[in-house]
This record gives structure tokens, sequence and C-alpha cells, in this order.
């Protein structure tokens, strides 16, 4: 089926988010945040809870005012535009499918208030559905379906009054781990297809990376960083983006020296490793050094270089891999995901290898 | 077997908590009431079964005025407490600054009782109460407005009363509903009426005609404001006047209860019509089904 044509083809926008800053009394929720996203392009707000990346989202939807700043749709100020004539689809994180409608009904909601005909309303509706594949149960009610049904509901409710920009709050947090994985999977296809300018909130990296064609990592309202997932994934610029992707260890230490295409570095506890040179550091700099617990090895023999010896002090079995928590010789606790079913008890001593290549240089802040 | 003969053992030595509730509802109302029952099927001193207590309300127009009297009186209050009610708790619904102290302001009459209300309307509305006195200072009236010890005077004590009671019930009612089917709607397109009437209102349908099928139940077994700020010999002539006097002035026990009975058919019925309007639409959740 050709989704371009099922769900109308939508006049794609672009959004800029200028300097725009919300606060709620003394408190501040989102700080001179600017965000350019392209029209067609996929973004998503990564970041925890509380962050503000929902109160960005309210605020491109209209349920908020800026209290500093602009929003600009295809460089059109909307910061005035009453929220039911922004022609923006949002996919709430409870779907808010209306409990007292049909499946069927709830979708042609908007083309209703739209003054849509009814002939051509009937259309749109079942290709709407035809387009989530829910065909067949446009005439039950919210409560009668699944999760994950609700959810395709709430974006064709979303997508069929054609917007100019698709917001998502946090939609597939709801469902299991494996309907989330085939969610992601039609989520992304739909963008594919459609090339809706969509802005999605997430707090789960995954979903970020896997979905976006541009990543904004959200902390206590400010925006750390923003990339393609490629540049989120390899190069985090601050502590607080390598923690959030999945850096688990850090050190902090002063680079000591060279040894060919490496810096060697030592921590403030003493352990001493290589790390491969990059262009903004150099010999004498104070450095904060990360690695994620799965580029972490284990070795059969200690002595080589970049190699840690430690205990383990947690073990935590998750299925495929196991998480260790090892104390080094050195009082540095180090997170490993070990794949396999080999299993090392609370106690055993390990002899762990930090690569080179996977160790990376961020600044501490 | 055992496992489900031991259950059946301790479900019932588990009812036998009830009793202490149950027994006082036993004695104080259902006795009285099948006794209250078994006193309307008796003329006044005399024995053997008979209608004539029921034929003798629905033929003397003293006792049967009291229906139209009655309903006359409290639908209209009760619809006019809904809309009011229903104005300020739609108005103060969500995250607003003082609601709490609007709110209480709106329930404190219920706190006072119908007795202290009806006082402090005499006081209010008296010909040289503060009310007339502004209504004459401003020059709306030239003489004093007459809204004591009369139908009106009854029907703004009922009116005070409700809507602290309809309002009360709403708030809980109204705050229940997830802003994010708003936020829903007005994303949509729909301004801000056509969310109240597509989205907000079916929501909440459900539940505003039962605080006011529970409003007309309880307000048409007025008393107090129709004696003390009405005019109990004619215009607020209702149930709880006609039964009080004749159990109280006549001593007839059976004409009273007969009454009663009828008040309380009166209230079925009430309850039986708003029941159906209420099914007529969506009788459901208002919440979101994740």
């Amino acid at each position: 089926m050709n989704l371009q044509k099922a769900a109308g083809a939508p006049v794609s926008t672009s959004v800029q988010i200028e300097h725009v800053t919300k606060t709620f009394g003394r408190s501040t929720a989102v700080k001179d945040v600017s965000l350019n996203v392209p029209s067609g392009e996929f973004m998503s707000l990564l970041g925890p809870s509380g962050c503000g990346k929902t109160t960005l989202l309210s605020m491109i939807l209209g349920i908020l005012d800026v209290s500093e700043g602009e929003i600009l749709f295809n460089e059109a100020k909307v910061d005035d535009v009453p929220m039911h004539k922004r022609d923006v689809g949002m996919v709430f994180q409870n779907y808010a499918l209306f409990p007292h409608m049909s499946i069927r009904k709830n979708v042609g909601f908007g083309l209703e208030m739209r003054r849509v005909p009814k002939k051509e309303r009937e259309e749109r509706v079942e290709k709407a559905l035809a387009l989530v594949q829910l065909e067949s149960l446009a005439d039950r009610y919210p409560r009668q379906l699944s999760g994950g049904q609700q959810q395709r509901v709430a974006l064709a409710r979303a997508l069929v009054v054609r917007p100019k920009v698709l917001l998502l709050d946090e939609p597939l947090s709801n469902l299991d781990a494996k309907l989330r994985k085939e969610m992601r999977i039609q989520l992304k296809s739909l963008h594919q297809e459609l090339g809706i300018t969509t802005i999605y909130v997430t707090h789960d990296q995954e979903e970020a990376l896997s979905l976006s064609t541009q990543v904004a990592v959200m902390s206590q309202g400010v925006v750390q960083q923003i990339g393609t997932p490629q540049e989120i994934f390899l190069h985090p610029c601050n502590r607080f983006v390598a923690n959030f992707i999945g850096y688990a260890n850090f050190f902090e230490g002063r680079l000591e020296g060279e040894a060919g295409e490496n810096f060697i570095f030592r921590s403030d506890s003493g352990l001493v490793l290589q790390v491969k040179k990059d262009r903004t550091h150099s010999v004498g700099d104070s450095v904060l050094l990360t690695i994620k617990p799965e580029n972490i090895r284990l070795l059969d023999t200690p002595g080589e270089r970049n190699a840690v010896r430690g205990r383990v002090v947690v073990s935590d079995y998750v299925g495929n891999t196991t998480g260790y928590e090892v104390l080094s010789e050195f009082g540095d606790r180090l997170k490993v995901n070990v794949l396999g079913f080999e299993s090392y008890p609370e106690g055993t001593e390990l002899t762990l290898y930090l690569a080179p290549a996977h160790l990376l240089m961020v600044a501490k802040e | 077997m055992r496992a489900n003969d031991s259950d059946k053992g301790r479900f019932q030595k588990d009812t036998l908590l009830l009793l202490p509730s149950l027994l006082p509802l036993l004695l104080i109302f259902l006795y009285p009431l099948i006794q209250g029952l078994f006193l309307t099927l008796h003329k006044n001193g005399a024995s053997g079964f008979t209608l004539y207590n029921y034929i003798q309300f629905f033929k003397v127009r003293n006792f049967f005025n009291t229906i139209p009297r009655t309903l006359i009186l409290v639908i209209p209050s009760s619809i006019l407490e809904m809309v009011l009610a229903f104005a300020m708790a739609y108005h103060l619904r969500g995250p607003v600054r003082g609601k709490g102290l609007l709110n209480g302001l709106i329930m404190f009459p219920l706190t006072l009782g119908p007795l202290i209300v009806a006082v402090g309307m005499i006081d209010f509305f008296k010909p040289d109460g503060w009310f007339n006195l502004l209504l004459i200072h401003v020059g709306l009236v030239s003489r004093p407005l007459q809204l004591l010890y009369n139908f009106w005077g009854t029907f703004i004590s009922l009116t005070i009363l409700g809507i602290g009671f309809i309002f009360s019930n709403l708030v809980g009612l109204m705050d229940s509903i997830d802003p994010s089917f708003e936020q829903a709607a007005r994303s949509l397109g729909a301004n801000g009426f056509q969310t109240f009437v597509k989205v907000f209102y079916p929501l909440i349908r459900s539940g505003v005609w039962n605080i006011f099928a529970l409003n007309v139940i309880m307000q048409l077994a007025v008393y107090s404001s129709a004696i003390i700020v009405g005019n109990p010999a004619s215009s607020t002539r209702v149930f709880s006047v006609v039964a009080f006097e004749q159990a109280m002035q006549y001593f007839n026990y059976n004409m009273a209860e007969t009454i009663a009975v009828v008040m309380a058919i009166v209230q079925f019925i009430c309850l039986g019509v708003v029941h159906y309007i209420r099914k007529k639409g969506y009788v459901g959740s208002a919440s979101t089904f994740k």
C-alpha cells in the first residue's frame, strides 16, 4: 500500500525553538532552549524524568505558554496561535483516547472538528485505520483494545488530520518490551513513508537512537547536546550525556604522557590506562575518562596494558548477559557486562581489559 | 476439598463481623419501615386492612397538593442549583489559585445546616436587612422585596444548601477527568465549546445526573426551611410539613406514614426518570485505558 497516499499528503513543516524558557513561579522547567527541527526530520528529546522535555513539547503543542523566547513553524511565530489552530498532531503518553467514542469516532474526531464532509471523513478514517492495520476494530471502544492497539489508534487519530508537525510523548512507555520493539519499527517505517516533521519525547536512549535523525539530550531544563544518534552515541559531550546513554564507568585524572597513538592516563586513584589520542586534548590536561560496561572484556591472564585486576562484589544475572560490579585493586568500582552464561560469583578475582579505542575522554560537566 | 470447606467456614465466620453494623440497620431502618407500611394499611384507631389512607390522600386536596407543591419547589431549585454549581465547579477545575478557599466558601452552608441558613436568611432578606437596603440604595427597587415567609424563602434556602452539596460532589467528579482528554480534543482542532460538548460533558454526564438525582431526593424531604422561611400554610406546604402535622397535631400516625410512603414513591419515580435519562448517554469510566 502507498502509505503516503493513504494518510493524505501532509505538508511538512520545520520547527524552530528559539531561546525558549518556561518558568513556574520560581522554578525554571526549561531554560534558554534553542532547537531547529528541519522539515521531515525525526527529532527525539531524550532525558530523565523532570528534565523539561514534556514541558517543551507542551509549549510546541500550545498547552503551555512560553515564558521567554519564541516557537516558529516554517519561520512563522506560533506562540499566539491557539492550540486548536496550530495543526499539530499529538500522541499522548496515556493515548487519551475518548472512552465514550468508538475507534472510528475517535479517529474521525479531528476531521469532524474541521468540518470535513462526511463522505471524505469516512474515507480518510478508513485509510488511517488501514495505515495502522486496525480496520477490523473500528467499531470497538478503547477499553476493548490492548495497549499496542490503543497506541496505533492514537497515532491514526493524530495522523488523519494531516498535521504539520507530529508530537509523541513517550508513546511506548506503557507497552511491554516486545511490543515496544514492534511499535518502534512501525513508527520508524511510518515516518519514513509519511515524512512528517516529528518530535518524540522519551527517556529511553535505545528508542531515541533507533528512531531519530536528530537527538537532543536534556537535563534540568537545558539541552546538553544535539546531534545525530551516532554523534551522541560515539561522542557524548559531557559526563551527563555519556552517563545517560550508557557510559557507566568514569575515571577522573590527568594525561601524563604519550605512547605511540595513545595518551597515557593516570586516574586520581592511581590506575594507569592508555587511551586513543584525539584532537582536543594534549598531555597535561585534566580529563574524565569513561567506558561502557559492555566494552570491558575479561582476560584470562593478567599483565597486559590496560588490564585491571579486581574482585566481584555484585552480580546481576539478566539472561543473555550478566552485570558485575568489580572493585578494582585501586579502589574504583567498575561496572562490567559479560555476554554468555558463564557466571562469576561474588568474591571471584577477575582481570578486566579496557581497550584504548573504547575509552572516551569527555568534559566533566 | 478440605481447603474449600475450611474457606467456607472462615467465610461464614467473617460474615458474622457484619452483624454490629447490620443490627442497627435492621432495628432502626428496616423495622420502622415495615411497621410504617403496616400502619398505612390501617385506618387511624380502627383494625383491619384497608386502603383508606391512600384513597384519602388522593381524594383530599390538602394531602394530594403536597405532590405538586413539593415538586414545583424542588425540581426548579435543583435545576438552578445544578446550573450554578456546575458553572462554578467547571471554572474551578484543575489547579486554580485560591481554589481551596473558594471551595470552602461555596460548601460552607452545608456545614451550617438548614436551620442556621434559614435564620441567617431572615436577617439578610428582612425588609430592613442588608439585601433590601442595598437594592433600595442603588435604586433597583422602591419598596423592600418580600423574599421571606413565602415560596421564594424556601426556594432560596434550598438553593444555598443544594449548591454546596452539588458543588462538593462535582469538584471531585471534574477533577477525576484526565486533562489529557481535553488537550487531545483541542490538539485535534476542537475549540473550547466543542471540547466541552463533545468530550468533557459526555464523560461526566452520568455522574452529573447521579448527583442531580441525589440532590432531588434529599430536597423532596425539605422541612425546616419550608417552616421557617416559607409559608407552610400554602405555598410551601410540602410532604414533610403535612406528615408532621398529621403525626404531631392530629396524632394520625397512619396518615403521616401514608404521606411518607407517597413521598418515597415520588422519590423513586424521580430516581427512575433520572436513571432513564442517564442511561441514554455514555455510562462508564472517564479514565484512560492504558
